[in-house]
């Protein structure tokens, strides 16, 4: 039986029936007063009373499925902690030290591999001390790592392949490339301090939920967990 | 506000045994609805998981807008979604296994006739009648207009109220014969 075979009157009644007996529309007096003199409406309202009150009663499950969620509340605050408080420690050292090295490009300071030209000397300091007050920034507030991961892993990607070019050329030495350090720490911390969702603590395990347990569902109760 | 209510603020602020509380006293409904949306029981078991692992972290963005049950059923959609999304692309399993075989009682008919709803009305009808939620609240969880829910809960009754006459009628003959 569907709406489509039912007079107007009656489908609109029973809808209204259906909606009324779960205190959602009470000012119907039309459609009341359909059900009370339909015969069919009446003895289908008595039949949905009939069977709301055998599915009131329901299934569950009295498997834990909260276990791995707990088990991952419980590894990650800690570890997490940990890791944003590395984190900030080094995007703080990288911040200073990057700061520090692009002060003393401006400042004259020769720099400890070839030297470059004065004007491409400052150019560079100025990136230097761009990124090196968005390390600080983000050691102060981690939230804002996200934000500068894409630069930083651009720069030191970069610098990086450089450097192996120059070394590997015989332009440069390996010792002189140390002053990227504070790059790669920088860019460390980011990653470390980065916010966002925690690691997956534990695997999903569904298909084994069942073994040795009580079966996957009990007849329904009030308290369907009882073990 | 209700101990729940509470406790969920306190797991949004790093409460461990607040989280653990709030877990517990909303996995049955979180598993009902599951069951609702996917309709294997199996299947049901690990998005109720996956729900309550997502909300390991997302509890701390938790601000109390709405009741806890109704974020955490939101959630459960989603996984749901997720879970059934990763079943398609698996190779098929048994699909409907009524929940009560194992141990029959009064409502396994009943159980049955639910079971065989489409999934939109069967969501809607568990949503409104198995976890008491108003219509309102069934709306939000299930992200459409409330008049849907209404149209869907009377749709999801006419096919049991209709099943339901139609068993009957059989039952009769059969002990008629």
């Amino acid at each position: 039986m569907s709406t489509g075979d039912l007079p107007a009157g009656c489908a609109r009644a029973r809808a209204w029936l259906s909606a009324y007996r779960d205190g959602e529309d009470l000012n119907d007096t039309e459609a009341a007063a359909h059900v009370a003199s339909c015969p069919g409406c009446t003895a289908w309202g008595q039949t949905l009373d009939g069977l709301t009150g055998r599915l009131r009663v329901r299934p569950a499950t009295s498997l834990d499925l909260v276990g791995p969620a707990l088990a991952a509340w419980a590894r990650q605050p800690a570890g997490r902690r940990r890791r944003v408080a590395v984190g900030r420690l080094l995007l703080g050292l990288a911040g200073l030290l990057g700061w520090l090295l692009a002060a003393s490009r401006v400042a004259g300071v020769p720099p400890l591999g070839p030297s470059i030209s004065a004007h491409a000397g400052r150019e560079l300091a100025a990136f230097e001390a761009a990124l090196s007050v968005g390390f600080a920034l983000a050691a102060w507030r981690p939230r804002h790592a996200d934000g500068l991961l894409a630069v930083a892993v651009t720069v030191v990607g970069f610098t990086l392949v450089g450097s192996a070019a120059d070394v590997l050329a015989g332009r440069s030495q390996l010792g002189y490339e140390v002053a990227h350090l504070p790059l790669v720490a920088g860019l460390i911390g980011l990653l470390l301090a980065r916010p966002g969702r925690p690691p997956r603590a534990v695997e999903l395990q569904p298909r084994s939920l069942g073994d040795g347990r009580s079966p996957p569902a009990t007849p329904a109760t009030d308290s369907p967990n009882h073990q | 506000m209700t101990g729940l209510e509470v406790a969920a603020r306190q797991a949004a602020k790093g409460d461990g045994q607040a989280f653990e509380a709030v877990c517990r006293a909303l996995q049955d409904d979180v598993w009902r609805y599951c069951y609702a949306l996917v309709g294997d029981q199996e299947l049901a078991s690990e998005a109720a998981q996956e729900t309550f692992l997502r909300s390991v972290s997302a509890i701390r963005r938790f601000r109390g807008e709405a009741p806890v049950r109704l974020w955490f059923l939101t959630l459960a959609r989603r996984a749901s979604g997720q879970v059934l999304r990763q079943a398609r692309r698996r190779p098929p399993t048994a699909g409907w296994a009524p929940a009560e075989e194992a141990h029959p009682g009064p409502s396994v008919e009943a159980q049955l006739l639910v079971a065989q709803l489409p999934a939109e009305l069967r969501q809607a009808f568990v949503l409104t009648q198995v976890l008491g939620l108003s219509y309102a609240e069934a709306a939000r969880v299930m992200g459409c207009a409330v008049g849907t829910v209404r149209s869907r809960v009377f749709r999801a009754r006419e096919r049991l109220v209709a099943a339901w006459t139609a068993g009957q009628r059989e039952e009769d003959v059969n002990v008629d014969g």
